[in-house]
């Protein structure tokens, strides 16, 4: 036969015997008794190598195998069943602790029985705590190695933690106030709960919090691996879809509700400004200038700090010869006019700047003979007298703008 | 409520634009991650028609319009978008090249370490991430003329600093950190890709894409 054929007979044996078989492995030990019943499934096992015959005894046994096989796929079914045959122990355990004291109360019963019974028990309980989380050991190890579905993962690994907690109300009802309630002040009893169950609770425990903690670390991962997965798998639809279509540019015109992620609402500078036409904030925009001012002169000293350093010349041996401006030549020529004997009665301003050919506007003029005016007052207001001739523009009546500006001399009395 | 200067900081931050996270703003972030401070952020916001939002990894808290519901901020929420789309090919090339850098494949996510002498050693023995950087530069226009493959990846992450993509961590300037805003961009391109209808190339397909 061939290896598809071999490979058929044999599952197809397992396939028809699967019921006798479970029990052979879980109740026999995986020895199958010689019987009549049995004849069928003893010789299409052993033809396909699946049992031998145990020398020198009747009976056959189930190759170790196949055992490994059952085992394999009936582990989280077999570990629920463990799981509530510890939470049934521990209530047998209580009655027959309950038994045990009311034994030793009474004359006639058999107190060494009762107690053998009450260590039967705790043997039992630490049998099956053992078996539990060895299970449950295995099955965090191994039995996800197969599952390549990130979402199954996550779901038979959140299911794990569960049944973590769960197993973990078992061992509170093992925890020292309990037992200390069932010992009271029975020696025998301490030994057996406090010393033996207790230290093999406390080492059962460690592993269990092992196991819950991978557990918890492989969540973790899992659901980062899970997340880097959905991440990559949009980089790459995007990607692709750029190279596909290039000229690709998304649109989202047309969605009525965007996401919130679409709808990030624009960067607001947070400002104020001053209203300029209003008086009523004149001070306060006067003040926040000379802040600014100084605080602008205080920046520019410091981004230019040669200005501050400005180096002195020793030139005392050369003479600089100060330029006058031209218009001041022309006023003083006026008032040296003026103050001439052979100056005329009267003379006008406005005569004198065609008479002196003033490079200067006529307004600077008439500013610079009055500004000189004030300041030789003194001398000029003995025998000149000034006239303004203005003019006003209607409607507003409160500006005299000026025409001319006379100097008339003025007529000496000789006493 | 008195005078926060923390919440002063969050709100402005948030209005300007800013995803809060535990990279960008560790301060500010721990202040949002607070039920009580959420509540306040919150409706202060709403006052001014805008709401805290958080991406949905929630690593990041970002202010979102609560409605579009005048043509001003329609227009505004566009315009942003359009400017989003231009950039996004290179973003995504630029993702797709950090990637193929990482050891285990990783994606730059929030909190994700980029170190530039990590990624010019990978880009300078290949001439294949080579081309992919220029690509990423001419798209991202960060380049310059420089023709050398370290000024391009330079200019590339200054530009991701500017975009507050990363934070520099350190005083080299060579080591950044990936912030929040890359949650957002998931976000937003996984909206995209379902309203786009783009299809997600399946294990079968890239295995065979790799082959």
């Amino acid at each position: 036969m061939g290896r598809r054929e071999d490979a058929k007979a044999a599952v197809g044996a397992l396939h028809r015997h699967t019921d006798a078989l479970s029990d052979v492995c879980y109740l026999n030990q995986g020895q199958i008794d010689e019987v009549a019943d049995n004849d069928t499934m003893i010789s299409t096992l052993q033809k396909n190598k699946l049992a031998y015959p145990i020398d020198g005894l009747s009976g056959y046994q189930l190759h170790g195998k196949v055992r490994g096989l059952f085992d394999h796929v009936t582990r989280r079914h077999r570990y629920r069943e463990s799981h509530s045959r510890l939470a049934g122990l521990i209530e047998d355990l209580e009655s027959s602790i309950l038994s045990y004291r009311h034994a030793k109360t009474k004359v006639h019963t058999d107190v060494d029985f009762a107690l053998s019974e009450v260590k039967e028990i705790v043997m039992d309980i630490m049998d099956a705590i053992g078996d539990t989380v060895e299970m449950f050991h295995s099955v965090v190890n191994d039995e996800f190695s197969v599952v390549s579905d990130i979402d199954e993962r996550i779901r038979q690994t959140r299911r794990c933690i569960d049944d973590i907690s769960k197993i973990n109300i078992v061992f509170e009802s093992l925890g020292v106030s309990q037992m200390q309630r069932w010992v009271n002040v029975d020696l025998q009893l301490e030994n057996l709960l406090m010393k033996i169950l207790k230290s093999h609770v406390d080492r059962c425990l460690l592993d269990l919090v092992a196991s819950g903690r991978k557990l918890h670390d492989m969540l973790a991962k899992l659901i980062t691996d899970k997340k880097f997965q959905h991440v990559n798998n949009l980089i790459d639809a995007f990607s692709g879809k750029f190279k596909k279509d290039p000229g690709y540019r998304p649109n989202i015109d047309s969605v009525e509700t965007p996401p919130d992620c679409l709808i990030q609402s624009e960067a607001i500078f947070i400002g104020g400004y001053a209203n300029t036409d209003s008086a009523i904030d004149e001070v306060t925009l006067g003040d926040i200038a000379q802040t600014a001012m100084e605080k602008r002169e205080a920046k520019l000293t410091k981004e230019h700090p040669e200005a501050e350093n400005i180096t002195v010349e020793h030139r005392t041996s050369e003479t600089i010869e100060e330029e006058i401006d031209p218009l001041i030549i022309s006023v003083e020529q006026l008032f040296d006019a003026l103050m001439s004997p052979a100056a005329p009665d009267s003379l006008s301003a406005c005569y004198a700047y065609r008479a002196l050919n003033v490079n200067a506007t006529l307004e600077d003029w008439m500013l610079t003979v009055m500004s000189y005016y004030s300041a030789q007052k003194r001398a000029i207001d003995p025998l000149w007298k000034l006239r303004i001739s203005t003019h006003i523009e209607e409607p507003i009546n409160g500006t005299h703008y000026v025409d001319d500006i006379t100097f008339e001399r003025k007529v000496v009395s000789h006493g | 409520m008195s005078y926060s200067p923390i919440f002063e900081e969050v709100i402005m931050q948030l209005l300007a634009q800013s995803v809060v996270c535990e990279i960008s703003s560790p301060e500010c972030f721990r202040f949002v991650e607070q039920e009580h401070n959420r509540e306040q952020i919150d409706k202060h916001l709403h006052a001014i028609g805008r709401h805290l939002a958080q991406t949905s990894d929630k690593l990041g808290y970002f202010c979102a319009y609560n409605v579009l519901d005048t043509s001003k901020k329609r227009s505004r929420t566009q315009k942003q978008f359009e400017s989003f789309v231009i950039d996004l090919e290179g973003i995504i090339d630029w993702l797709r090249l950090v990637r193929s850098i990482d050891q285990d494949s990783r994606p730059l996510v929030a909190g994700a370490q980029v170190k530039e002498s990590e990624l010019l050693s990978a880009i300078e023995e290949s001439n294949s991430l080579k081309q992919q950087l220029e690509s990423i530069s001419q798209k991202l226009k960060t380049g310059g003329k420089s023709t050398e493959a370290r000024a391009k990846l330079t200019a590339v992450l200054k530009y991701l600093v500017e975009q507050n993509y990363l934070k520099p961590m350190g005083g080299t300037g060579t080591q950044f950190m990936a912030t929040a805003k890359w949650s957002l961009l998931y976000d937003q391109l996984d909206f995209i890709r379902s309203y786009d209808a783009i299809e997600i190339a399946s294990e079968t397909e890239q295995q065979r894409e790799l082959l």
